[in-house]
């Protein structure tokens, strides 16, 4: 049984079909990339699986019940949602950030208790925010910033993360942290939907892709085999160099092809 | 800029002594306010008489003219702040408060027409009413205009378009109004005034008020989630439309209410929880309560510096909180421009 | 540029004024327009009606004329120039205060034009009745009116005893009429202590409601326009604070049209007043 899954989910905007029904699944533990060019349709589902947008057709369903009878607390409490260029209104300050993450958990009149906060401060280690955490938030750096939401949304504990591009405005090295934090919850039994648009950082850390050309799933399988030359010369228009490394092939894309 | 948000930062005190700091201001100088009058009384003696129900002439001046005037300065002081710090919040935006996105001088407009064409004398609830209807209207019509996630420009401008319509429709109003006296009262809703009011009206503001603020009880944690963007906060469990009905009628409510008394009285939620925010270290949660008592402050303060003026001036208490408030807002958009470059 | 203007000006009226025809006054006036409701209302207490050409529109509104009875039926005029040059009257009557300008053309234009003060007093009443019974050349009418209302004062009033009680005018905005006005002339007349009189008002001002409470007034006197109407400023005067003050006393209106002119209904206002301190 999936943890979550989206049936035959199709989304038509003025008559336009941004989503045509694409089939998703997500299993316990697995870290599941959803790439495709820009306006392939990644961030609506990402949306829709969280029940930000609603499918004009199919279903979604968590922990096999649909998702819209699920009450807004308990889904908070299960699935985490890493928005697109995540940011804070207010200059506040990381560790109190950091405890919004345990809003699903508390009720209007809760105060955090010592359990919540040990689960924050151990989301704060996780994601190494730890001696940021009397900083204000509005002044750290990007890959400080997307630190700090992940460790946000790993207080939530959840079991399921949906990140939408979380490493497009990072360095290299941040990407790679951040893509490791991701694997590091899949490994604690969590499960990971992540946006990509980096083809390496798919290949190396994703166990399975799905990708979306306008709005259609195009493959879903391992990265190995949606990251076809078939496939990415049909939906990129690129060819890729794929030079091995101790093992594992490293996707370039290296020059755009025309069909 | 950097250096100087983590300074602010740092001036941030424990919730629980800037309420009771905020308190022992707030009752100083609603006690300061009972000794300010047009002619000296003695207040202790007045206070005993009123204590002992002996109505003699200065315990009738301090129960129903001094305590009044203090009592709706507070409460319509609180009220515009709290839903100052409730607007910026909700909205993200620091110049979001009563008085630009539109629910006072919608408020205003609503109690002017109830108050003028007689039906406040018909049914008293009318008053308080017609200002909730005009308030809620208002705010709506703002949001609409400007959108979810407006940007700062946008919200102004809305609010300066349905500012302008609401003042026309008040002016036209006052000067269709039956009463010869109407056309002068202009001043009075545009900039407001808690003078001259008595016990009575208190009561009428009251119950509106209260309900709004009953309303906005246990949104503090909604709020802070909304810090980090409505798609998040509606992650975490946060119905962030319900939120937003629910804020929007507390203002109107709230507002509604006070203006339909006071008139609109200027700047007060926007400078409070703007001069509070980096104490309750920039929590919008934590900003409703202590915004409350600031604006109770700021106007109780505002109108005991006008009573101080010579007798007969009478400099309505809106001047003086715009004249405060006007540069203040300036100061911000200053501020606001420079963070955004 | 503008001596140019005047220039012309002076020259229009100058040929204006050769053009009207301007009689000698050696009979009474014949075709008389009053364009201000003070002089309407003497005007038709005073004058025989055919003397009367035209009355102002205000004389027949209930609320601000005493005469609004009588001034039904006579043509009605807005005190503009071109209505009063129409009516081709032999004699205009305005206020001293009102309407300068035209007053200034009217009389450049040749037409006799008489201004008449606003009365403050009973004194000032007299002689307004005065001046428009030697206008109208009805002496022995003025005199007949001013001996009524001087009696009837007097009857009114004899039988008045005690201490003056404090007293005052409030009006919508917290105004109120203080020394040298026809309100305080008729509150001392009537037994009251006018207190806004006490407290420094000249004319007419405002004064502070702490102020008004701590005199601890006895009675409190409106005579407001419009009553019946809404607004802040109506609002005011009926501040419970007041009620309480003079023992649950209700404030009592006396009617404006009593007192917006001087005129013999000043004897309404004191009949009124003197009958509340009777009680």
């Amino acid at each position: 049984m999936s943890l979550l899954q989206g049936n035959g989910i199709s989304l038509a905007l003025d008559g336009r079909a941004i989503l045509d029904q694409v089939d998703i699944t997500l299993q316990p533990g697995e870290m599941l990339g959803l790439i495709g060019p820009n306006g392939a349709g990644k961030s609506t589902l990402l949306k829709i699986l969280i029940g930000l947008l609603s499918a004009s057709a199919g279903e979604v369903r968590l922990d096999n019940q649909p998702l819209n009878s699920i009450p807004p607390n308990q889904r908070g409490r299960q699935i985490a949602y890493l928005a697109q260029e995540a940011a804070a209104h207010w200059p506040i300050q990381v560790e109190r950030l950091v405890q919004l993450g345990r809003t699903p958990h508390l009720s209007s009149w809760q105060r955090l208790s010592g359990t919540d906060q040990q689960i924050v401060e151990q989301a704060m280690i996780n994601t190494d925010v730890n001696s940021l955490r009397d900083r204000v938030f509005t002044t750290l750096s990007g890959g400080e910033r997307m630190r700090v939401l992940l460790a946000r949304a790993l207080a939530v504990e959840p079991t399921i993360l949906l990140a939408d591009e979380p490493v497009a405005a990072l360095d290299p090295a941040h990407q790679l942290e951040v893509m490791a934090l991701f694997a590091n919850h899949c490994q604690a039994g969590g499960s990971t939907i992540v946006v990509l648009h980096d083809l390496s950082l798919a290949a190396h850390f994703c166990d399975r892709l799905i990708l979306l050309n306008k709005g259609q799933k195009v493959a879903d399988d391992t990265p190995e085999a949606v990251l076809s030359e078939e496939n990415l010369r049909q939906v990129y228009n690129i060819a890729l160099r794929t030079p091995e490394d101790s093992g594992s092939p490293l996707h370039l894309p290296w020059i755009r092809v025309d069909q | 800029m950097t250096q100087k948000l983590d300074t602010a930062s740092r001036i941030e005190m424990p919730q629980g002594k800037l309420i009771a700091l905020l308190s022992l201001l707030l009752t100083g100088l609603i006690v300061t306010s009972l000794f300010i009058g047009s002619n000296p009384i003695p207040v202790l003696k007045a206070i005993s008489d009123s204590l002992q129900n002996n109505q003699s002439v200065i315990a009738i001046i301090l129960t129903e003219v001094r305590l009044p005037r203090a009592l709706i300065a507070a409460l319509a002081g609180a009220t515009l702040g709290m839903c100052g710090a409730i607007m910026q919040g909700l909205l993200r935006n620091p110049l979001a408060s009563p008085g630009l996105v539109g629910s006072s001088s919608g408020a205003a407009l609503g109690a002017v027409f109830v108050l003028y064409f007689g039906f406040s004398s018909l049914f008293w609830p009318a008053l308080p009413l017609g200002g909730m209807l005009g308030s809620l209207l208002a705010l709506l019509l703002v949001y609409l205009l400007a959108g979810r996630d407006a940007s700062i420009v946008t919200l102004i401008l809305a609010g300066v378009a349905i500012n302008s319509l609401a003042l026309a429709m008040i002016s036209l109003l006052l000067n269709l109004a039956p009463s010869p006296y109407a056309v002068r009262e202009i001043v009075l809703w545009m900039l407001g005034s808690v003078a001259n009011h008595s016990l009575d009206h208190l009561w009428i503001m009251l119950p509106g008020t209260l309900l709004g603020w009953l309303l906005v009880l246990g949104s503090t944690r909604s709020l802070d989630a909304l810090t980090l963007g409505e798609e998040t906060a509606y992650s975490m469990g946060i119905n962030v439309e319900r939120l937003r009905w629910r804020l929007f009628l507390a203002v109107a409510l709230a507002v509604g209410s006070a203006v339909s008394i006071t008139g609109a009285i200027g700047f007060v939620g926007l400078v409070v929880p703007h001069l509070l925010r980096p104490l309750v270290g920039y929590m919008p949660g934590r900003l409703i309560s202590v915004s409350a008592l600031g604006g109770a402050v700021m106007l109780l303060t505002a109108d005991i510096a006008v009573r101080l003026f010579p007798a007969g001036t009478e400099i309505k208490v809106g001047v003086l909180t715009s004249l405060v408030g006007a540069p203040f807002f300036l100061y911000l958009i200053l501020k606001t421009r420079r963070t955004q470059l | 540029m503008s001596g140019l203007r005047s220039a012309w000006r002076q020259a229009i009226l100058g040929l204006l004024t050769f053009c009207v025809v301007t009689g000698a006054h050696a009979a009474p006036p014949q075709r008389v327009a009053s364009a201000n409701l003070c002089t309407d209302q003497l005007l038709l207490m005073l004058a025989a009606p055919e003397q009367i050409a035209s009355i102002s529109h205000l004389a027949l509104d209930r609320e601000g004329s005493y005469m609004a009875e009588q001034a039904k039926g006579y043509p009605i005029n807005y005190g503009t120039t071109e209505e009063l040059i129409a009516l081709e009257p032999d004699l205009i009557l305005v206020s001293q205060f009102n309407r300068q300008k035209n007053t200034e053309i009217l009389r450049h234009l040749g037409y006799r034009v008489e201004a008449f003060a606003t009365t403050e007093s009973i004194a000032g009443i007299r002689s307004n009745i005065r001046q428009m019974a030697k206008l109208l050349e009805r002496e022995p009418e003025g005199e007949a009116l001013i001996a009524d209302m001087d009696r009837r004062i007097a009857e009114i009033t004899n039988d008045i005893q005690g201490e003056p009680l404090p007293a005052l005018f409030y009006q919508p905005r917290g105004y109120t009429s203080g020394l040298k006005t026809l309100h305080d002339e008729a509150l001392k007349l009537t037994g009251w202590r006018n207190i806004s009189a006490e407290y420094g008002v000249i004319g007419y001002g405002a004064i502070d409601l702490e102020t008004v409470l701590q005199a601890k007034p006895v009675q409190l006197f409106t005579s407001a326009y419009a009553p019946g109407t809404t607004s802040l400023a109506q609002q005011q005067i009926n501040h419970p604070a007041l009620k309480k003050v003079t023992k649950g006393k209700t404030l009592i209106n006396i009617e404006y049209r009593y007192w917006i002119c001087g005129g013999p209904m000043i004897v309404e206002a004191i009949e009124k007043l003197a009958k509340v301190r009777r009680q």
